[in-house]
């Protein structure tokens, strides 16, 4: 008779050990998301109850980001961390599931401008630096928003304030006519912003920049673009991800802060 | 698969919620030059095509609506055949071993021509993809649509088919 190896004496344990390690991961991943996210929600003016969800950081600014377009999450999730992991607090925020819109584009130009805007007010009530965010037409909401925010500082002859944005392949479309004119929602040309617009490169929207940078432009936005090669528009939320979509969504967080790192380095020089 | 179902819907809504859905006859005017190359060099130019109707569509391999219509001209063009039609089918911005390996999906025998910088697109204004453009014998561009259909349908091929001339 021989003595059992080690091997061989713990080999009938592998499965169950497997199953506690993995159960033991995804417990303290779990419980640490929980620690670095809050879900909280906010009563807009119009009754409409507003969820959101907040990765605090201890730091002067936030962000405040209109978030899936198409309900897909987890990237943006992940770019709110990396976003609070370098000192910004983000809320993301669900601006279409408190109103009852199906996830539909017409759905955004329905979400009240002025629940927007009250919502924009809020996130400035203590004091914290506001950005903003929003991809697709996510946009529309949060400019419709700030316009009307704006408008109002006008009408009271208050100081207009500015916001630095980032907006990624944002979809501000009210009409094509093919063959002649290419139309925005009245809001691209009436928000004052300081934006840096990500456009993926596989896009019809990309060859049309120069259009949509000069309507941002007409009221008084200033406008940085950067080209993201060989990704299409919603890349980090299309189920038909290709390995360099897929790539590049893990990077969601490290390209939109760069990029608004960029626009508060660009302002205060 | 709700993303999915999602993502899909809000794509045909893109191309369902602008104003010029379908293919619809325009105020005719003339078509803008368009000479180009396919991928092997061999130059096409719409000048050439007067005396008959010409389908110009601009379109990209990432763009689902462009793949979708793609066979559906591919048999518009064989039951065309013998008469005064021909389509030119506009890649904007890609390589051409983008477009080699879509063609191995979905091969097509009509011209595929490169307007690789997009310069063509924007003087079409052709503002989303795919676009397309019905130019008349003439040289007229008599119908535009953005979003994909099916060509070979009652309603295309009746609109094309009357534009034929008749001698």
């Amino acid at each position: 008779m021989r003595f059992p190896r080690f091997g061989e004496l713990f080999r009938p344990l592998h499965g169950w050990l497997v199953y506690l390690l993995v159960l033991t991961a995804l417990s303290s991943g779990q419980a640490q998301a929980a620690t670095h996210e809050q879900n909280k929600q906010w009563k807009s003016p119009s009754g409409a109850v507003l969820s959101y969800g907040v990765y605090p950081s201890q730091g002067r600014n936030r962000l405040l980001w209109m978030g899936a377009e198409y309900g897909e999450q987890r990237y943006e999730q992940a770019a709110a961390k990396y976003f609070a992991a370098h000192g910004v607090e983000v809320w993301l925020v669900d601006s279409l599931s408190a109103y009852d819109l199906p996830d539909l584009r017409s759905s955004r130009d329905k979400v009240p401008a002025s629940d927007m805007q009250a919502l924009l007010q809020f996130a400035l009530q203590d004091g914290k630096q506001l950005a903003l965010a929003g991809a697709g037409t996510n946009v529309i909401p949060l400019l419709n928003g700030v316009q009307l925010l704006q408008q109002a500082e006008q009408a009271q002859n208050a100081k207009i304030r500015s916001f630095d944005a980032v907006l990624i392949y944002p979809d501000l479309i009210k009409e094509v006519d093919t063959g002649a004119a290419l139309h925005f929602l009245p809001a691209t040309s009436h928000v004052r912003l300081n934006i840096a617009l990500l456009q993926p490169q596989q896009s019809p929207r990309f060859w049309w920049l120069d259009k949509l940078k000069d309507t941002l432009q007409r009221g008084g936005s200033k406008v940085s673009i950067r080209v993201l090669p060989g990704v299409r528009d919603g890349f980090y939320e299309r189920p038909n991800q290709s390995q360099h979509e897929m790539n590049e969504a893990k990077k969601l967080g490290k390209i939109m802060f760069d990029a608004w790192r960029k626009l508060v380095t660009d302002t205060s020089t | 698969m709700r993303v999915l179902l999602a993502f899909t819907l809000s794509l045909f809504i893109v191309f369902a919620h602008a104003a010029d859905t379908g293919l619809h006859a325009v105020t005719p005017y003339p078509a803008q030059a368009l000479a180009l190359s396919d991928m092997n060099g061999k130059k096409f130019d719409l000048a050439n095509y007067r005396g008959r109707v010409v389908l110009v569509n601009f379109w990209a391999t990432y763009c689902p609506p462009c793949l979708k219509e793609m066979p559906s001209m591919e048999r518009l063009q064989k039951r065309m055949a013998g008469k005064p039609f021909a389509i030119l089918s506009v890649n904007v911005g890609e390589q051409n071993s983008d477009v080699q390996a879509f063609l191995k999906q979905v091969p097509v025998t009509f011209p595929i021509l490169m307007d690789r910088d997009g310069i063509r697109l924007k003087a079409w204004k052709a503002f989303a993809l795919p676009s397309s453009f019905v130019v008349d014998a003439q040289g007229r561009v008599r119908y535009a649509m953005f979003g994909g259909t099916e060509w070979d349908e009652h309603d295309s091929m009746d609109k094309l088919t009357a534009l034929l001339p008749t001698h």
